[in-house]
C-alpha cells in the first residue's frame, strides 16, 4: 500500500479522486421530448421564456406567451414535429444527429490518442 | 466532472455567434458550475463562421449533394435563422458573421452574386427581423420565372424542424405554388464526414496547450 500511494503522489489513506481528464462538451439547443400537446407546451415555454431569445420586457411578454402562444402553438407545432420525428428512437432528429456527432467525434479523438500513446513507447 | 474531468472545452454548435444561441448554451453550462465546489477549468470555443475548414467542408458537402440532383439550380439560396433587426442594432455580431460565411462560401464555389442569395428565415411576431426573408425571397424567385433552386442552411450544425420541415416542406411548397419546378434542400453537415471534420478541427485547435 505504502509504495502504491507514493507512486501516485498522494498520502497514505487518501481517498480516490477522479481527476486529470479533459472533457469536450458539445452544446446544442431545443428539441421537445415528444410531439403531444403538453410536451410541446413545456418545450415552447422553456425556450420562449429565455431572456436571451425574447428580450421583450417581462410584463409585456408574459401575457402574450401564456395567454396566446402557449394556448395556440403547441398543437400545430406538434404536428410539424410529427412529420420529421425519429420514430425508431422516439426523439427529435436534432437529438439523434447531435448524439451521433458526439460519438463520432469521441471515436476520432480517441483514435489519435491511441496512435500518440503507441508512438511514444 | 463525475468522470474525472478537471478541464472542459465547451463547444456551442453554432458556427455564427448569437446571444440567443451561443450565449444561452453557455449560460446553461455556467449555471451548472455555480453549484460546484471544485470547478473545472473552462474554455469556450469561439465561433467558426470564417474558418477555412468550415467553408471547405460546407462546399464539399454541397457539391456532393448537388451532384446527386437531376438538375442544376439557377440560384443558390443560403438561409440562416433570423432574429429581430434590433438585436443587430444592439450589437449582436450574428448578421455580419452570416454574411461573411455566405460570401466565403460563394467564393469557394466561384458563383456570381446574382445567382447567390443570402436570406433569413423562421420569423415570428410583428417585429422587423433580419432581411431579406427566406419565404418572401423564395416566392419572389418563383414569380420572377426562376424554375430550379437549391437551399442550404450553413448555420445549422444539425438538421431540425427549421430545416427539415420549414425549408424542405413549407418553403418547397411556396416555390412550387409560385411557378417553381425543381427544389432541393441540401442537408446540414450533420454527422457526415465533412461535419465531423469541421468539429474535430475546432476542438483540436481549441485544445492546444491542454493536449
Amino acid at each position: 500500500m505504502q509504495r502504491e500511494a507514493s507512486a501516485t503522489f498522494t498520502p497514505v489513506g487518501h481517498p480516490a479522486v477522479a481527476h486529470g481528464r479533459i472533457g469536450v462538451l458539445l452544446l446544442n439547443l431545443g428539441t421537445p421530448d415528444a410531439t403531444d400537446y403538453w410536451s410541446m407546451r413545456r418545450y415552447l415555454k422553456e425556450f420562449l421564456s429565455d431572456r436571451r431569445v425574447i428580450e421583450e420586457p417581462r410584463w409585456k411578454w408574459w401575457p402574450i406567451l401564456n395567454l396566446i402562444i402557449l394556448t395556440v402553438r403547441p398543437g400545430p407545432k406538434g404536428r410539424d414535429y410529427e412529420q420529421i420525428w425519429n420514430k425508431d428512437r422516439n426523439e427529435g432528429p436534432l437529438k439523434t444527429i447531435t448524439r451521433s456527432q458526439a460519438e463520432k467525434l469521441a471515436t476520432v479523438l480517441s483514435e489519435t490518442r491511441r496512435r500518440k500513446a503507441g508512438s511514444t513507447r | 466532472m463525475a468522470q474525472g474531468c478537471d478541464r472542459i472545452l465547451i463547444v456551442p454548435l453554432y458556427p455564427q455567434y448569437a446571444a440567443a444561441t451561443t450565449a444561452t448554451a453557455c449560460d446553461q453550462a455556467f449555471r451548472a458550475l455555480m453549484d460546484m465546489r471544485w470547478q473545472p477549468a473552462i474554455r469556450v470555443a469561439p465561433p467558426w463562421h470564417d474558418d477555412l475548414g468550415y467553408i471547405d467542408g460546407l462546399a464539399a458537402s454541397m457539391r456532393r449533394h448537388l451532384s446527386r440532383l437531376d438538375f442544376e439550380p439557377e440560384r443558390i439560396v443560403v438561409t440562416f435563422h433570423g432574429m429581430p433587426q434590433k438585436y443587430l442594432e444592439q450589437g449582436d455580431p450574428y448578421y455580419c458573421q452570416c454574411q461573411k460565411t455566405s460570401r466565403l462560401l460563394r467564393g469557394a464555389f466561384g458563383w456570381s452574386e446574382d445567382r447567390w442569395l443570402t436570406t433569413f428565415q423562421s420569423r415570428f411576431g410583428n417585429d422587423v427581423w433580419l432581411q431579406p426573408y427566406t419565404d418572401e425571397t423564395i416566392k419572389r424567385l418563383g414569380r420572377e420565372g426562376v424554375r430550379r433552386i437549391a437551399l442550404v442552411a450553413p448555420g445549422f450544425s444539425a438538421d431540425c424542424l427549421e430545416t427539415l420541415e420549414e425549408l424542405d416542406v413549407e418553403n418547397r411548397g411556396y416555390f412550387m405554388e409560385n411557378g417553381g419546378e425543381k427544389f432541393a434542400y441540401l442537408p446540414a453537415l450533420n454527422d457526415d464526414p465533412e461535419g465531423i471534420a469541421v468539429i474535430e478541427g475546432v476542438v483540436r485547435r481549441e485544445l492546444q496547450g491542454w493536449i
